[in-house]
C-alpha cells in the first residue's frame, strides 16, 4: 500500500459505526428531481450495509460514508427488513434511489436475495436508480438485474469522481482508473443502462482554480458516455483526511461561485442532465460563499439542476464574488498557506 | 539565478538577485500578478501563473501536478499537518526544478534537502499554517537557515507584511510576497509599518504614497484599486527600509522598532532571542559603525549583549595586581572614562597612594558589568539605554546574576560601592561585606570625599602596583576578551605595551605586534602579531595552496576557517601553515566555509613575495 492509502485507511477505520442499525434503513425522504425531461417526485432510501469494500481496505481522502455504515455484514433477511420500514414512507414515487454507502452491486453489501428483494418492491416505480463502483459492474450482474426489472428503466450512478487518473490516485485515493469507468460504461449502454456519472468538485490538495478545471475537464471527457452528470462538492466528513486538513487550516470547502461556474460552463460542455446536489451547503462544512450571498445562490443551483436553465444564475451578485476571483488567480502561488480567501485578520 | 551579499546584519542578508538580465535588491517584495490585478510598475520581481510577458522581472509558476495542461509540472506538495513518510514518498518520487525548490516546513524533511546543491529559490509551503505556530516557525525556520547554502534564497510566501517583514528578515528571509497587501486591501484595510487599519477607522489618510495623494487624503474617496496601491506601496517602502537598515547595521534597532505594533511578531523575536541565540549570535557582527539602542524590553537579551556578558564570565579575568574592586555607575557618554561624572571618579582614584591596586567595575543594563579596561571594546562603548534611574525586575536580576558569577570567578580583598542608593539595593545582596562610598549621588561632593577617603586607607595597605604592570594586564584583558586567553598569553609573553590609555600598542623587542585601534575598539594585529599567535585555535582562516592572495580572500578560496570568527574579527591567514597576511572578517567562520563567492576576509598586511621565501 501507498504512504496515502495507508494514512487514508488509519481515518476510515476510526468511521463509527454506533448510530446504525442492520435492521432499519440509516435514512430515506422524498425530494424532487429531473426524469425523463420533466421535474418528478423522488423516493430516496440509503440502506445501511457492511460498508464500501474500498473504504475498509484503504478508503478515499474525503469520503464518511463508512460512518453509515454497519461495519459488520448485514445478511439479506436483515436487508429485507429494512424494506419493510422504507416501504412504509414510500408513496409510489417515480423515480427510486436506492442507496447503501457503498456499491449496491458488491455481494458483500448486498446478498442476492436482497437485491432481488429491494429491486422488486418498488413496483410503481417508473426508474430505479442505484451506486456502485465500476469493478462491480459486470455482464453477469448485469443480466441479472434485468431479470428482475424487465423494461424498467434502471440507472447505475458510478463515483468517478473526475477523469484526471493523477487527481484520482493522488488526490482521492479512489482505487479504480479512468479505464475502468470507461469500461463499465460501455457495458452498461450495451445493457441499455443509464449511466450517472458523479464528479466530485475540489477533492484535497487541489485549489480552487484546479478544482474548477478539474471538473470542466472531466464534465467534458465524460460527455459522450454518460447520460447524467451529477457534481459532488465536497462537504467535510467526519473521520476523513479532509477534516484533519480542514481542521488545521489546510482545506476549504468549495466555493458556491466555484459551483455556478462549472455548472454554467459545463451545461455548454454537455447536452445530457448536468447537476449537482450540495450537502451542508452555506456551513463551514460544506459548500459556502461569505454567508450573505449563500442563500440566493443554493437556491440557484437547486433551480438549475432540476430545469436546466443557466439563466438562473445571471441576477447573481455579491462583493465576496471578488474574493473568489482572487482565490482562483492567486491561491496556486500560495503553495498550500492561504486556503481561504474570505477569512482574514490583520 | 543568483545572490550577491553586500552587507550582513545577523542572520539579514543585503544583496542583490541575478534573475535572468535583471539585478533586484534583496530583501525585496515579490508582487502577485493577474491580469486582473496587474502588479504595480515599480515592482522589483514579480511572480504569476499567468504566461503573458511583463516589462518587470517576472517568476512564472509551472502548474501544479493537478493542471490539466501538465508541462512543465510542480511535484505535488502535501499539506504541512500530514505525515513526513508521506511528504517524504511524494518529494523522493518526483525531483524537484533546481532553481525552485519547495520546502514543506517538517523539520524531518530538512535532510532530504539537498544541502550543498545550489538551488538558489526555496519556496516555503503551507507558510501560514507554520507562521501560526510561533515557536515551530522560528525553530525550523532558523534550522533550515542553518541547512541552506548561504548564498541560496528563501522566499516565504503569503504570511510578510510591513509590520512583520523586519523579523522575517532577520530570521534569514530574502522574499516576501504582496498577498496580505491584497487580502488586506478585499478587507478594506490599510497596511502602515504600525500595523493594518480598517478605512472606516481612518478619518484622514496618514500617508503620502500616490493613491492617498490623489485622494487628497480623504479616506472616503479611496476605491479597493486605491487601497491595493496604498499597500503594495507600504509593503515596498518597508523593504526599503529594512534593506537601508542592513547596510547601516541597525537592522536589529529597526526590528524592535516594527515588531511592537505586533504580539505575534514580537513573539518572533523573543523566541529567537531566548531559544535560538547561538543562530543569532553566529551571524552578528563584532564591531558597529552606529549606537547599541537598548530602548526596548528585548534589547536585554540580544545576541551582543549576551555574548558580551558570555564572554566577561568566560574569556575574561580580573587583573591579576589588583586586590581592591570599584564598583562604578555607567555614564551617558560612551566611551566611559570620557564622561564628567567618570572622570570626577578617576580623579579620586588616581590622587589615591596606590591606585593600580583598584579595579573599577562599571555596573549597567543591558550589559550588565563593563571592567574599565573594556570600556572601550565594542558594544560597551557604543550602546545607549534609557536612563530613569528605575530599575526593572529582569534588570536587576541580570546584575545580580553576573556579579556573582563574576565574583566566583575573580576574588578581591576588598569591595567598594560606590552606586547610587537604587543600585547599592540590587548589588548588596551579593556583597554584603562591601564599603559603601555613595552617600547620595555618586558624583556629589559628599560622596566624592568618602570615595577619596576610603580609596586612600585601603589602597595605602598594599605594596604599590606599577602603572606599567596594569598597562599590560589592561591590554592582555582585551586580547583576551577579543581572541580568547591562551592567544592573549601567546600575544603578551614577552611583550611590553606603549602609549596612552586606552589606545596602547604592543612590542616585542622593536616589533609592533598589534595595537587597539580607535574606531574599532578591538586589538588590530600586524603580521608577527599573527605569527606570535598562529599556534592557537580560534582566529585562523586557512586559504587553498594555489590560491594567489591579491586583495581580499574570497570564500571559495577559504579551506578551512574557525567557528568562533564573527564578522569584524581580526584574524590571520594561513596558507601552508604559514600566516601570510591578517585582516578583518567580513563573514563568520561558518560562512566562510560554506559560501561559493563574496568577499570573506579583508586583508590589512599581507606578506610580500620576498617576506614569504
Amino acid at each position: 500500500m501507498s504512504e496515502l492509502q495507508e494514512l487514508c485507511r488509519t481515518f476510515s477505520s476510526k468511521a463509527s459505526h454506533t448510530r446504525v442499525s442492520t435492521t432499519r434503513p440509516v435514512r430515506c425522504w422524498t425530494e424532487k428531481d429531473r426524469l425523463d425531461g420533466s421535474v418528478v417526485d423522488a423516493f430516496v432510501v440509503i440502506f445501511a450495509t457492511r460498508g464500501c469494500s474500498w473504504a475498509q481496505r484503504s478508503g478515499c481522502t474525503m469520503c464518511g460514508y463508512g460512518n453509515d455504515s454497519a461495519g459488520t455484514a448485514v445478511s439479506a433477511a436483515d436487508l429485507e427488513q429494512q424494506l419493510q420500514t422504507a416501504l412504509r414512507d414510500y408513496h409510489g414515487e417515480p423515480l427510486v434511489k436506492i442507496f447503501n454507502s457503498g456499491s449496491f452491486l458488491d455481494e458483500d453489501e448486498i446478498p442476492l436475495p436482497a437485491r432481488k428483494a429491494l429491486l422488486s418492491a418498488f413496483t410503481n416505480a417508473t426508474k430505479i436508480s442505484v451506486e456502485s463502483r465500476p469493478e462491480y459492474v459486470t455482464e453477469k450482474t448485469l443480466m441479472h438485474i434485468q431479470e428482475i426489472l424487465g423494461a424498467r428503466q434502471f440507472e447505475i450512478g458510478i463515483g468517478l469522481e473526475t477523469a484526471n487518473d493523477v487527481v484520482r490516485d493522488k488526490a482521492i485515493n479512489k482505487g479504480f482508473s479512468f479505464a475502468q469507468y470507461k469500461t463499465a460504461a460501455s457495458l452498461l449502454k450495451k445493457h441499455r443502462v443509464s449511466v450517472k456519472t458523479y464528479v466530485l468538485v475540489k477533492p484535497p490538495f487541489l485549489t480552487e482554480h484546479e478544482a474548477l478545471e478539474d471538473t470542466l475537464e472531466t464534465i467534458r471527457a465524460v460527455a459522450p458516455m454518460t447520460d447524467i452528470i451529477s457534481l459532488n462538492p465536497v462537504n467535510v466528513q467526519r473521520h476523513t483526511l479532509v477534516e484533519h486538513l480542514w481542521h488545521r487550516d489546510e482545506y476549504r470547502p468549495p466555493w458556491l461561485w466555484t459551483l455556478v461556474d462549472a455548472l454554467h460552463h459545463g451545461h455548454q460542455l454537455f447536452s445530457g442532465h448536468l447537476k449537482c446536489d450540495v450537502v451542508a451547503g452555506g456551513s463551514q462544512r460544506g459548500p459556502h460563499n461569505c454567508g450573505s450571498c449563500d442563500h440566493d445562490v443554493l437556491t440557484a443551483i437547486s433551480d438549475f439542476s432540476l430545469h436546466q436553465d443557466p439563466s438562473v444564475f445571471t441576477p447573481l451578485s455579491c462583493s465576496c464574488r471578488e474574493q473568489w476571483r482572487d482565490q482562483c488567480a492567486y491561491e496556486n502561488l500560495t503553495y498550500g498557506s492561504v486556503v481561504d480567501w474570505s477569512r482574514w485578520k490583520a | 539565478m543568483h545572490l550577491q551579499i553586500t552587507s550582513r546584519d545577523g542572520p539579514a542578508r543585503r544583496g542583490t538577485f541575478t534573475y535572468g538580465e535583471a539585478s533586484i535588491p534583496t530583501p525585496t517584495i515579490l508582487y502577485l500578478h493577474s491580469k486582473a490585478l496587474p502588479a504595480p510598475a515599480f515592482a522589483h520581481l514579480v511572480i504569476t501563473t499567468e504566461s503573458s510577458s511583463l516589462p518587470q522581472p517576472t517568476i512564472r509558476v509551472p502548474p501544479t501536478l493537478f493542471s490539466p495542461h501538465p508541462e512543465p509540472i510542480s511535484p505535488l506538495i502535501y499539506p504541512k499537518d500530514l505525515p513526513a513518510a508521506l511528504h517524504k514518498e511524494e518529494l523522493i518520487r518526483s525531483p524537484q526544478n533546481p532553481d525552485l525548490q519547495f520546502v514543506p516546513p517538517l523539520p524531518e524533511l530538512l535532510d532530504t534537502l539537498p544541502s550543498t546543491a545550489p538551488g538558489p529559490l526555496y519556496t516555503i509551503t503551507s507558510a501560514q499554517q507554520l507562521y501560526h505556530h510561533q515557536t515551530a516557525f522560528v525553530s525550523f525556520l532558523t534550522r533550515l537557515r542553518q541547512t541552506l547554502d548561504p548564498e541560496s534564497i528563501l522566499y516565504l510566501p503569503s504570511v510578510g507584511t510591513p509590520v512583520n517583514l523586519a523579523v522575517l528578515t532577520y530570521m534569514g528571509v530574502d522574499l516576501i510576497d504582496s498577498t496580505q497587501a491584497i487580502l488586506a486591501a478585499r478587507h478594506n484595510t490599510l497596511w502602515f509599518p504600525t500595523g493594518a487599519i480598517p478605512l472606516h477607522e481612518l478619518q484622514e489618510l496618514p500617508c503620502h504614497c500616490p493613491a492617498c495623494t490623489t485622494a487628497h487624503h480623504d479616506p472616503t474617496r479611496l476605491t479597493f484599486t486605491d487601497i491595493l496601491t496604498h499597500n503594495t506601496h507600504a509593503f515596498y517602502q518597508e523593504a526599503q527600509h529594512v534593506r537601508t537598515a542592513i547596510a547601516r547595521g541597525t537592522l536589529r534597532e529597526h526590528v524592535e522598532t516594527r515588531v511592537r505594533a505586533d504580539p505575534q511578531a514580537t513573539a518572533l523575536l523573543r523566541l529567537l532571542d531566548l531559544d535560538h541565540p547561538d543562530f543569532l549570535e553566529t551571524s552578528t557582527p563584532i564591531t558597529r559603525k552606529h549606537p547599541l539602542l537598548a530602548t526596548t524590553h528585548e534589547a536585554l537579551h540580544r545576541p551582543e549583549v549576551r555574548r558580551f556578558q558570555r564572554r566577561i564570565l568566560h574569556r575574561y579575568h580580573k587583573p591579576p595586581s589588583a586586590k581592591i574592586l570599584l564598583l562604578l555607575p555607567c555614564a551617558a557618554h560612551k566611551p566611559y572614562y570620557q564622561s564628567k561624572s567618570h572622570s570626577l571618579y578617576r580623579t579620586q582614584l588616581l590622587t589615591s597612594p596606590n591606585p593600580w591596586v583598584v579595579h573599577e567595575l562599571i555596573i549597567t543594563s543591558p550589559l550588565g558589568l563593563v571592567p574599565r579596561e573594556l570600556e572601550i571594546v565594542p558594544p560597551a562603548n557604543c550602546y545607549d539605554i534609557t536612563v530613569t534611574g528605575h530599575w526593572d525586575y529582569d534588570e536587576k536580576i541580570i546584575i545580580q546574576t553576573l556579579l556573582q558569577q563574576y565574583l566566583a570567578a575573580n576574588t578581591y580583598d576588598h569591595i567598594i560601592v560606590h552606586l547610587d542608593p537604587k543600585l547599592q539595593e540590587i548589588v548588596s545582596p551579593i556583597i554584603p561585606q562591601a564599603t559603601t562610598t555613595c552617600i547620595d549621588t555618586p558624583t556629589s561632593d559628599a560622596s566624592l570625599e568618602r570615595l577619596a577617603q576610603t580609596l586612600h586607607d585601603l589602597t595605602a595597605r598594599y605594596p604599590k602596583v606599577s602603572a606599567g604592570e596594569r598597562a599590560m594586564e589592561e591590554v592582555s584583558a582585551v586580547a583576551a576578551y577579543q581572541f580568547t586567553t591562551p592567544i592573549a598569553t601567546a600575544l603578551m609573553n614577552g611583550s611590553t605595551v606603549r602609549g596612552r590609555y586606552p589606545y596602547r600598542k604592543i612590542f616585542r623587542g622593536r616589533q609592533q605586534l598589534g595595537m587597539i585601534t580607535e574606531p574599532r575598539g578591538l586589538l588590530s594585529l600586524t603580521l608577527e602579531g599573527a605569527e606570535a599567535c598562529q599556534k592557537e585555535p580560534g582566529y585562523s582562516v586557512t586559504i587553498a595552496d594555489d590560491f594567489t592572495l591579491i586583495g581580499s580572500v574570497f570564500a571559495p578560496g577559504v579551506v578551512e576557517a574557525d567557528p568562533g570568527i564573527r564578522i569584524g574579527d581580526d584574524v590571520w591567514i594561513l596558507q601552508q601553515g604559514e600566516v601570510c597576511a591578517v585582516g578583518i572578517a567580513t563573514m563568520s567562520g561558518p560562512e566562510m566555509r560554506r559560501s561559493r563567492h563574496g568577499e570573506a576576509v579583508k586583508v590589512r598586511h599581507r606578506k610580500t613575495p620576498l617576506q614569504q621565501q
